[in-house]
């Protein structure tokens, strides 16, 4: 059950809101948990029923660990931890990176169906049981625990969210209130507008040409609408299905973490990584980088911590070379950057006239690992950087060679005989592209857009109803039509980061 | 705190309507697609040539298989009862056909059903139904459920509307998708076989046969059943015929007669009568023109021929 279906948003949230809302006024916050993790489960089971006895099992033995580990009593930690940490690793080898060693050593492939989110309740339960033998974490207890992990909104893709974090605020704030409904499902709303009226639209004209691109030769045009296409439906999609998330969190009174800062105006690779996918950067950096030592170790170690940081981070995106290459790829960017900022003075680095040098270097680096990330193969990846510069290739629709009664060969040798994207398309995505990106450098972002943080909950809202109010209301009436394109008139599609 | 909120929801209420509003005024005020402007051309023109007609008549109903499959003029030479080719665009969907064959049928009709056999197992509205409502029939909203208003005012995307304005800007130099050469039994005038390409025959002849779908032989869809009802009640006789279809040996086996025995019940236990076997509609590939269910002229006359001759055949009994 996608978080843009009608069935999702007309009968599954509602139930769940009223479930739970009538659990916590009749029986309490326990109550009210134990009826936030049935509907989960549910909301889980729609998906694959058997992996509903993954995700049990795993907060199973997760919790039983962490009991061990929270004892007073036991001696042996560390092999406890240990224990944990390699349990959840090996399920996630078994499920999601068995058939990439079988195949990468010439065996056939074996019938494993990937539990849904794996990768996500996997990473959070091994910070759990880590931030529990750190000693951050105190008392635990099962249904609050599990309450945590099985939390629909975040189940499926994230945020990644920190137990001693999260359940402060189950503790206090847990509640299904109106005005908090209303906060939530104005940001819900700015997500499921990121994903249907923009992420989906583009997908239909750039995956023909990814598909293109595994068997034949691509054209120049074509494959810059494919990258940019690519980044763009990547953010819309990512961002906002977190942005759903957390619209549907604050229904329940809880406020997940932001996951995306404007991650596309960076000026550098570092400030990238820390605006895009936040909580899986912290979570890399607080449990791989920091463990291996991160920056406090010489030189070369610290690069090579980078990069096997970064490389971790790739292959746990997919089990693929090509999310090993693209992890490989960011890594060696972090390394240049941080060899650049011990090199060049300040006055060159702060300087805001070169900075929208900065940005373009930054940005295009990041399409160009994208191409990676998006392809189906290595080979097809790179047809498709090989072809954004090769203007040689360059083929425009004929249509536009007719309206402009401009001669094959001009300008720049452009041929307009149509061997590549359809005149149509090239339209569409000059639109969509044109929009797109206008909002992902100019637009304030969802956080901003919707001010809900400032008015989270418990917050005592202004007595009047101003301006900024009655624009609010409209901005979420027409978010609400834009994406009742994609709720009401199309099939649904799955959000990139569910295969991760 | 809950005036606030009612007024935040009837805002962005209002917004909505607004931006629908807004959505609707600027489909009708822009160019409409090829298709758009062709169906309302056929539309046009078959009514006008059905309006001409006094007394009963016969109307062959479908979509564009029975556009480019029969011949309204050759069936009312050999039967003798004005006939009115009623095949409009298949993309419309059941539904519509049949929503506006009963706008133009009167007592004493008789209607052929000659629907896709694909169209009666798939009865949600398609793209080309919605751009063509918000086009130019409105009022057709009001005749749906809820769930198919939302389909239809959102289901001509913005992508769409951007991909059809581009289309639109190229000069339509074929001779065919023009509604110009539609006469006056609502037939298709134009000789397709002359512009037939080596492509269309190459997809013809390398074409897989139609699917089945699993049918429950006493269950018609509910829009065709609701025909049935307002053709009982306004004394409209109907029956079944079948689109001429590329010719497999697949639709001699007992899978597909089946399947088409069950379809023509959805008929006989309502009273409609059943104009042939689905085989002797069939045609040779030679008669045949850019996709399984588009006959060209050679094909339409065969086609006729079969139907007039079922027809006449029920007509003298009556």
């Amino acid at each position: 059950m996608l978080f843009t279906t009608p069935q999702f948003i007309f009968l599954f949230l509602p139930i769940c809101l009223i479930f739970v809302g009538l659990a916590i006024r009749f029986t309490g916050m326990k109550g009210g948990f134990i009826a936030l993790s049935l509907s989960s489960i549910v909301f889980y089971a729609q998906w694959h029923l058997p992996d509903v006895l993954v995700i049990l099992s795993s907060i199973a033995v997760n919790f039983t660990v962490a009991y061990l580990l929270s004892s007073p009593k036991t001696k042996h930690r560390f092999p406890i931890l240990f224990f944990g940490v390699a349990v959840n690793i090996l399920a996630l080898i078994y499920y999601k990176y068995t058939n990439f060693i079988l195949t990468n050593f010439g065996y056939s492939a074996i019938n494993i169906i990937l539990p849904l989110g794996i990768s996500f309740f996997t990473f959070q339960q091994i910070a759990f049981i880590v931030d529990i033998y750190r000693g951050d974490v105190g008392k635990i207890v099962f249904s609050n625990y599990a309450v945590t992990v099985l939390f629909f909104p975040h189940l499926i893709a994230g945020p990644l969210i920190h137990y001693k974090a999260i359940m402060d605020q189950f503790e206090r704030n847990f509640s299904v209130k109106l005005t908090n409904i209303v906060y939530g499902f104005s940001i819900f709303t700015v997500g499921l507008a990121k994903k249907l009226a923009i992420a989906d639209p583009i997908a239909i004209i750039i995956n023909p040409i990814f598909q293109k691109s595994q068997v034949a030769p691509l054209e120049f045009f074509s494959a810059w609408a494919a990258s940019l296409g690519y980044t763009a439906q990547l953010y819309f999609d990512f961002s906002g299905y977190s942005d759903m998330a957390i619209g549907i969190g604050l229904m329940f009174g809880i406020v997940l973490p932001m996951n995306f800062n404007s991650p596309y105006r960076s000026t550098s690779i570092i400030e990238f990584w820390r605006r895009w996918h936040i909580t899986l950067s912290l979570f890399l950096r607080d449990y791989l980088y920091i463990p291996l030592g991160g920056n406090r170790v010489p030189q070369v170690r610290w690069y090579t911590n980078l990069l096997i940081v970064m490389a971790i981070g790739g292959f746990w995106h997919g089990a693929g070379w090509n999310f090993i290459i693209w992890g490989g790829l960011h890594g060696i960017y972090l390394v240049t950057n941080h060899i650049w900022r011990r090199n060049i003075p300040n006055k060159f680095r702060e300087n805001y006239i070169l900075h929208p040098i900065y940005w373009a270097i930054t940005f295009f680096s990041v399409i160009f690992a994208w191409d990676f990330f998006r392809a189906p193969t290595i080979h097809s990846a790179i047809n498709i950087i090989k072809y954004m510069f090769c203007i040689r290739n360059a083929s425009l629709p004929g249509e536009i060679g007719l309206f402009t009664h401009i001669k094959n060969g001009h300008p720049f040798g452009i041929l307009y005989t149509g061997t590549g994207i359809t005149f149509p398309n090239l339209c569409s995505i000059l639109v969509y592209l044109i929009f797109g990106y206008a909002i992902i450098l100019m637009c304030p972002n969802s956080e901003k857009l919707t001010g809900v943080r400032s008015k989270i909950i418990g917050a005592a809202p202004p007595h009047t109803f101003g301006l900024r109010d009655v624009a609010q209301a409209m901005l979420v009436g027409a978010l609400l039509w834009i994406a009742a394109f994609g709720v009401f008139g199309a099939a649904p599609s799955e959000f990139l980061y569910f295969q991760f | 705190m809950k005036n606030r909120i009612a007024a935040i929801v009837s805002i962005a209420l209002i917004t909505i309507m607004a931006m629908m509003a807004g959505w609707i005024g600027l489909i009708r005020l822009t160019t409409p697609s090829i298709q758009a402007n062709w169906t309302r051309g056929l539309y046009d023109r078959k009514i006008a040539a059905a309006h001409q007609i006094d007394g009963p008549r016969i109307f062959l109903i479908g979509g564009s298989g029975t556009h480019y499959g029969y011949s309204g003029a050759d069936i009312t030479r050999l039967t003798g009862l004005q006939t009115i080719n009623f095949g409009i665009h298949a993309g419309l969907g059941m539904p519509y056909l049949l929503y506006r064959a009963k706008k133009v049928l009167r007592s004493g009709d008789f209607a052929v059903l000659i629907i896709e056999v694909p169209l009666n197992f798939s009865t949600t509205p398609t793209t080309v139904l919605s751009e063509f409502v918000l086009r130019y029939d409105l009022r057709y909203l009001l005749d749906v459920s809820l769930k198919d208003d939302l389909s239809l005012l959102f289901g001509y995307t913005p992508l769409d509307f951007i991909a059809g304005w581009a289309r639109s800007r190229i000069p339509w130099t074929a001779e065919i998708g023009r509604p110009e050469t539609v006469g006056t039994n609502g037939d298709e005038t134009l000789e397709v076989s002359h512009i037939q390409t080596p492509a269309d025959r190459s997809n013809l002849l390398n074409a897989g046969p139609m699917p089945t779908w699993p049918v429950d032989p006493n269950q018609p869809p509910p829009p065709l059943q609701d025909f049935f009802s307002w053709a009982t009640k306004h004394n409209v006789r109907f029956g079944i015929a079948w689109t001429p279809l590329l010719e497999k040996s697949d639709y001699k086996t007992l899978k597909y007669e089946n399947f088409y025995h069950d379809i023509e019940n959805w008929y006989k236990i309502n009273g409609g009568v059943v104009l042939g076997n689905h085989d002797e509609y069939n045609q040779p590939p030679e008669n045949m023109f850019d996709f399984i269910m588009h006959a060209n002229e050679k094909g339409r006359k065969a086609a006729s021929q079969v139907l007039a001759r079922h027809l006449s055949e029920v007509l003298t009994v009556q």
